[in-house]
């Protein structure tokens, strides 16, 4: 008996034996193995300089420790929270707001806070659940998600949805809150609003004990999606997250730089003023300032300056179509031209593309070249159509198909001009 | 828990179960079963076990013992009566005749339905202090209401149908309507647990949104039955239907949100509301839902028959009075009546009933307030006092101390937020990126000078254009443009219907364009390009 025990680790043959021996259905069943992943064989670099240190403080995934600017929804949201849970009601609560405005930072902020507090014994244990309508293939696989993060059993979404009715509707004097977040509300949206509807009629059951927060874009989406009892169940409390200007940008991007001068000047206020010109979007600001302290790291320079975070605001706010314009053929630039002249002539934005031959052929002559043939001129055209310079109409459609200008005719002139010069 | 030996019958007690050695506790609970109207003792325990234990935790953790006591005594306590009786052979005087002729079972019932709970709701409120915006917030839950106040008449109606076919022993269907939030639910349910149909009925209450798919329904009424299931629906259909026709109890089948069965042809709520003709059946179907004339519309052809037609009853939304009516009675079971002055009331009421009449909208609002109000007032007690959150109990018995009613401004401010809808909630805040300023007054000026109407992305980019151009700003790129018409169209002020191509789907303003004029705070950029004509030209 001892020898055996000695032998077994040493033959390989009966190792590999002993790892295969269930089979891969078994060992799903039994849920016992964490999904892991690949180590990397080599360790990472640590950042060196001022600029790999901003850069990496500049990452979008790297939360802060407090959220500047979003003080007043924190505490809105906490007031709210802490209320529910500590009087054991349930209630929803409805948070919308462009995207990149914070929400889901400042909810999962909220309820570390919570937690911390839950630890420290000032609050009544809860249980926290998330869901992301953009994680799931089908609003159903809400309730297999729900369930999984609740005992760790994986099922159908019929049974799962089962189970969570008994669990919520049976009233449990031993079961603590629950608190349910779910984030991309609209994606849980179907025509019969099934999901929807019992995410947030669970609440108002008495024994559920649960607090479902939703957050989602749209500031009318129960008015303009949901059902009218959908809607009433949702209630009135709401919490719109407006987006961030350009000060509170800058105190954004300031707070995440504290300590490194890696940013000269007023370059973080013109990335402030120029993204809240647009849409007031943190993540925006900060990809802009990342990738100015790459082109500033290109250039050799130790503090990013003006001219790159100017080059980075140009690179990401980018109007593509003229430079596309100006790479295009001779041949190609005088078709444009052509589309140009014949909605002039016109007055309609919709041209047929035999009245377009027919304007190219002066202005071939008039640029000196030959006049390309009807096969050509399609070819070109469809061309520009996969450039998406133009519309074009199927290719079968031959010289009857309607062409579109995709880009302003502005444009085109101001792309020729600038060549011709 | 020893405290409970100063109870006034505990003399009495000792004179019983002196000589057995039984503990106090079970003491307490032969003095509850003692007599039939329980909550009358509890309470009066209930205080002593508060006085005892200072701090909430303990006397929730007390509380939980009472209850466990509470049930796991009660088949004993019949049995010690029943010696008690043989040993002694004096009868208590009142109490053993009321509870003689019931039987154990009822009386569980009858313990675990009210008292408990009840007292643990009014247990913290005496102790801790600053509870009585909690409290109110507590009473102006969601939930399903204790009683139903303003919907008499119809309960009345309700039980009255349900109790003449009872009478008769016939079927028949009922289609209940009426406008989401008006009690339809809760008055069901509170039929349902009414005892004397509980006995008389086998009640089936099915949701129909739990429901996969409409042909669901089936089995999961054989699954309440307790029939025997089969896999198809069909085989399911056929089932209920030979148990409706065998001799069977009264079956009492509610439909909650019935409109979820709807399907292309109606199969399932012709054959639901076929069900009551069949011969023999004695089935009471009652649907729920939202449409007044849904049987109507979708189920024409149940007009041609008159005994298939179903009864209707709506649910008026709620009148001022009535919603005045429902909250003070919340307030006054959780004894905060006092939260709320008279306007305020009068104001969120009359506010509620003329929009929508819905008591969920009500009752939020109501928690809205109190909720606000707690806030602020933290706020007011915490600035003053920064040093005092060593001591806590200071500070709270402070806020106690200013724990002022609800006054119409409160309630004012929030109805504002609330009604005055999205416009009202963006002209607070001075936020609209400069770009979107631009492209909403690009958008007037084609919607005020332009005599086309039909306004597409491109149209409106170009415009933009011009506008820009004509400022010395930046112009976005048309693909920007499309995202920063999807971020204004998020806050609803701009519908985009999209079409194959992004330069061709249809933009439509869907506010008011003074309200919108009001809302971008700008007026001397606005008006500076809405009348700025030249921009509109090529």
């Amino acid at each position: 008996n001892n020898r055996k025990k000695t032998n077994i680790p040493k033959t390989p043959s009966k190792n590999t034996k002993k790892i295969s021996m269930e089979t891969p259905t078994k060992a799903m069943a039994k849920m016992y193995l964490t999904p892991s992943m690949h180590q990397r064989t080599v360790n990472i670099v640590k950042p060196s300089t001022p600029l790999q240190e901003a850069r990496l403080k500049l990452h979008v995934s790297v939360l802060p420790k407090s959220l500047p600017c979003r003080e007043e929804q924190f505490n809105d949201i906490y007031s709210f929270l802490h209320a529910r849970l500590s009087d054991k009601s349930g209630g929803c609560i409805y948070i919308s707001g462009v995207p990149g405005t914070g929400k889901t930072a400042t909810v999962n902020e909220v309820i570390r806070c919570l937690k911390k507090s839950m630890d420290a014994g000032k609050l009544t244990n809860f249980e926290f659940i998330d869901i992301n309508g953009m994680k799931l293939s089908e609003p159903r696989q809400a309730y297999v998600q729900i369930w999984k993060q609740l005992t760790g059993q994986q099922t159908t979404w019929e049974e799962a949805h089962k189970l969570l009715q008994e669990r919520f509707s049976k009233s449990n004097s031993k079961r603590g809150m629950t608190l349910l977040l779910v984030d991309e509300l609209d994606l849980l949206c179907t025509k019969r609003q099934d999901v929807v509807y019992n995410l947030l009629d669970w609440p108002t059951k008495t024994g559920a004990k649960l607090v479902v927060v939703t957050i989602a874009n749209t500031m009318d989406l129960p008015e303009r999606v949901l059902m009218g009892k959908v809607t009433s169940r949702l209630g009135l409390s709401r919490l719109t997250f407006p987006p961030y200007n350009y000060k509170q940008l800058e105190e954004i991007v300031a707070s995440r730089l504290r300590g490194f001068n890696a940013f000269g000047g007023e370059t973080i206020q013109l990335v402030a003023r120029k993204v809240a010109a647009v849409s007031g979007d943190a993540r925006r600001a900060l990809d802009i300032c990342r990738r100015a302290t790459e082109i500033a790291e290109n250039n050799d320079r130790e503090i990013v300056s003006m001219i790159d975070v100017k080059r980075a605001v140009d690179e990401m706010i980018a109007s593509p179509k003229i430079q596309a314009i100006k790479h295009c053929s001779e041949m190609e630039r005088i078709f444009l031209q052509a589309v140009c002249s014949e909605v002039h002539r016109t007055g309609v934005e919709e041209v047929v593309f035999q009245n377009v031959y027919l304007q190219l052929g002066p202005l071939c002559t008039l640029n000196g070249e030959t006049t390309p043939n009807v096969t050509e001129a399609l070819a070109m055209c469809a061309r520009l159509g996969a450039w998406r310079l133009l519309l074009c109409e199927h290719s079968r459609l031959d010289v009857y198909q309607r062409l579109l200008l995709n880009v302003s005719t502005d444009d085109v002139q101001f792309a020729i001009k600038a060549v011709d010069v | 828990m020893s405290l409970q030996t100063t109870l006034p019958f505990t003399i009495r007690k000792k004179s019983f179960y002196g000589n057995k050695g039984d503990t106090p506790s079970l003491d307490f609970s032969n003095a509850s079963l003692g007599n039939t109207p329980t909550r009358r003792y509890t309470p009066t325990v209930k205080k002593m076990v508060d006085i005892s234990s200072e701090s909430e935790s303990d006397s929730d953790a007390e509380n939980v013992v009472n209850e466990n006591n509470n049930i796991t005594k009660t088949p004993k306590r019949r049995r010690d009566k029943n010696e008690a009786k043989e040993e002694n052979g004096s009868t208590p005087p009142k109490q053993v005749k009321t509870l003689s002729p019931t039987t154990p079972s009822t009386l569980l019932g009858q313990l675990s339905l009210i008292s408990p709970e009840k007292q643990d709701k009014l247990a913290p409120k005496k102790l801790f202090p600053s509870s009585k915006y909690s409290e109110a917030r507590k009473a102006l839950h969601s939930a399903l209401p204790e009683n139903l106040v303003g919907r008499e008449a119809e309960l009345c109606k309700l039980e009255e149908y349900i109790q003449f076919h009872l009478d008769n022993e016939m079927s028949g269907s009922l289609y209940v309507s009426g406008p989401p939030g008006t009690g339809k639910t809760a008055s069901l349910s509170k039929i349902m647990l009414k005892p004397k149909f509980k006995k008389a009925f086998q009640i089936v209450y099915v949701n129909c949104t739990t429901m996969k798919s409409a042909t669901t329904i089936y089995s999961k009424i054989i699954q309440e039955l307790g029939l025997k299931t089969t896999k198809s629906a069909r085989g399911s259909k056929t089932a209920i239907e030979k148990y409706l026709a065998q001799s069977h109890k009264m079956l009492l089948l509610v439909l909650d949100e019935m409109d979820q069965l709807e399907t292309k042809n109606q199969a399932v709520l012709y054959s639901i509301f076929e069900w009551p003709s069949i011969p023999k059946s004695k089935l009471v179907l009652v649907g729920l839902a939202n449409a007044l004339n849904l049987t109507d519309t979708i189920l024409p052809r149940l007009q041609a028959r008159c005994e298939l037609k179903p009864t209707l009853l709506h649910f008026q939304s709620y009148t001022k009075q009535q919603i005045m009516d429902i909250i003070t009675e919340r307030l006054r079971e959780a004894n905060v009546l006092d939260i709320f002055t008279g306007t305020a009331m009068q104001l969120l009421a009359g506010k509620v009933a003329a929009v929508s009449g819905d008591i969920r909208r009500a009752l939020d609002i109501g928690r809205r307030v109190v909720e606000i109000a707690e806030s602020q007032k933290m706020m007011q007690v915490l600035q003053p006092t920064n040093e005092n959150d060593a001591n806590p109990d200071s500070a709270s018995t402070a806020e106690s101390a200013n724990e002022k009613p609800v006054d119409f401004k409160e309630v004012r401010s929030v109805l504002n937020n609330v009604y005055g809808g999205s416009e009202n909630a963006d002209s607070e805040e001075n936020s609209f990126p400069m770009q979107q300023k631009i492209l909403l007054c690009s958008l007037m000026l084609i919607l005020n000078k332009s005599k086309n109407k039909d306004i597409n992305l491109g149209k409106l980019h170009q415009v933009y254009r011009k506008v820009c151009m004509k400022r010395n700003l930046q112009v976005l790129d048309m693909s920007e443009f499309v995202s920063l018409c999807s971020l204004i169209e998020t806050r609803g002020i701009l519908r985009l219907m999209m079409k194959k191509e992004a330069r061709l789907s249809k933009v439509s303003l869907q506010w008011d364009q003074e309200v919108l004029t009001a809302a971008l705070q700008d007026k001397a950029l606005t008006s500076e390009i809405i009348s700025d004509v030249t921009c509109l030209t090529n």
